[in-house]
């Protein structure tokens, strides 16, 4: 597990065919904790989004 | 380096075109653009393609060969050139290199793409392959919903709004309701761009350039044996292409785009001109947001001071600056591998005062900025009257 902020993110409404029935889905860039930066997706379809929203 | 010239400009209408293939579409920008510059297809010495997925979208390989001959074009160097939807903008540059280092006189370049025959979620995942393949896009990403990051977090930053991204899209909307090879002839209001389909947060489909089939074709020469061929050249002033990383997780900042600055800064050097004599653009907003941008890193307005910009009317075509008075990605339409030639297209139009119910009364310095990809790639041309 590693800990990180989000830098930025989206809820994706449009998906790709592979993400087809996951959609809405949420992504996001996470800057780590460790240095650097990871885009990452929430699999669970209705969870909660980042309830912060942006935080730099 | 020898000075260089646009001698010939041709394209296709944009559109949804099912009963046409990609050669044909090709060959008639390339016969109206041989035309347009009184060149025969035996005077071409090199021929470039700029396309981004032949292969992928149409089952159609070694594209470059398959073109030119088809235009009569025969025995002469054909490359293809694939940089993502900068891939013709590279294609123009690199046709520029050869004729301004002497290599070759009369040198074309056509731009090509034939989209609409794949469903949209094909379409995504074609796109998406001018990501990073195995880090972003195996994490869900769209190209619209890395544009949607970039605009979520250039909102954070600057104060950027909703109104200001819906602005852009109105304001190319009305400009591509006046050209009749647009894509979409359709003036949209504020009102509507802010309520279209969500597409990825917080960008809609108003904010989204459409997918399109359709090809552009220049020819460039010396600038000295231009009158050859014809009354009205344009002169490349300045041009240059940059790079940077493919996936938009290794940006240090993603509301900037070092490959935009690095080719616009040059580009400016090789013209001598700045910024702010630029009097007119075509720039590449295949989402709202990178219009916004793009006027930000080219020098037009300062960081973050790009939506107030658009949504005061200043680049509007009454305005001090029209940006994308063809209507722009939006509206006029994005074949991804004939945009940065359509652009080239577009920018000749206003400087030789062709371009119709659009055309602009400050129309001798234009620039076209063609991105590749979430910025990894930027090609940047500024034309003007020769």
């Amino acid at each position: 597990m590693r800990a990180g902020t989000v830098y930025t993110e989206t809820v994706i409404y449009s998906p790709p065919a592979a993400f087809a029935n996951d959609a809405p889905y949420q992504t996001a860039i996470v800057s780590l904790e460790e240095g650097g930066r990871l885009t990452v997706r929430r699999a669970a379809r209705g969870s909660a989004i980042f309830p912060e929203g942006v935080k730099a | 380096m020898r000075p260089v010239a646009v001698i010939g400009a041709g394209k296709t209408a944009f559109g949804v075109f099912p009963d046409r293939d990609l050669r044909s579409l090709a060959v008639e920008a390339g016969q109206r653009c041989l035309q347009n510059g009184r060149v025969a297809p035996a005077q071409v010495e090199s021929f470039y393609l700029g396309n981004f997925a032949g292969p992928a979208f149409v089952g159609q390989n070694h594209l470059a060969p398959y073109v030119s001959t088809a235009l009569g074009i025969l025995g002469v160097p054909a490359t293809r050139i694939e940089a993502a939807c900068a891939s013709s903008g590279s294609a123009f540059f690199h046709a520029w290199t050869e004729v301004a280092a002497g290599v070759y006189d009369i040198v074309m370049v056509v731009g090509v793409e034939k989209m609409t025959s794949q469903p949209t979620a094909r379409v995504s995942e074609i796109l998406a392959e001018a990501g990073d393949c195995a880090g972003e896009m195996k994490a869900g990403s769209t190209f619209a919903s890395l544009f949607a990051m970039i605009a979520r977090r250039h909102m954070h930053d600057f104060g950027t709004t909703r109104e200001h991204l819906a602005s852009v899209a109105v304001k190319n909307h009305a400009n591509g309701a006046l050209n009749p090879d647009a894509h979409m002839r359709k003036i949209i209001t504020l009102e509507q761009a802010l309520k279209g389909k969500p597409i990825a947060d917080p960008l809609t489909l108003y904010d989204c350039s459409l997918v399109s089939d359709g090809a552009a074709a220049v020819i460039l020469a010396p600038l000295e044996r231009a009158a050859e061929f014809t009354d009205q050249p344009v002169r490349i002033l300045g041009i240059a292409q940059a790079s940077d990383y493919v996936a938009l997780d290794r940006k240090e900042s993603i509301t900037t785009f070092p490959a935009v600055r690095m080719a616009g800064e040059k580009a400016y050097r090789m013209a001598g001109v700045t910024a702010g004599d630029i009097q007119f653009a075509e720039l590449h907003d295949c989402f709202t947001i990178a219009e916004i941008i793009a006027m930000e890193d080219l020098g037009f307005v300062a960081r973050g001071c790009g939506g107030p910009y658009v949504f005061e009317g200043h680049t509007a075509l009454s305005g001090e600056r029209p940006v994308n008075t063809s209507g722009g990605l939006k509206a006029k339409g994005h074949p991804v591998g004939a945009t940065g030639v359509a652009q080239i297209c577009d920018l000749v139009l206003q400087i030789r005062g062709e371009a119709g119910a659009r055309q602009i009364p400050r129309h001798s310095l234009g620039l076209a900025e063609n991105l590749g990809g979430s910025g990894a790639t930027c090609v940047v041309s500024i034309l003007g009257a020769a």
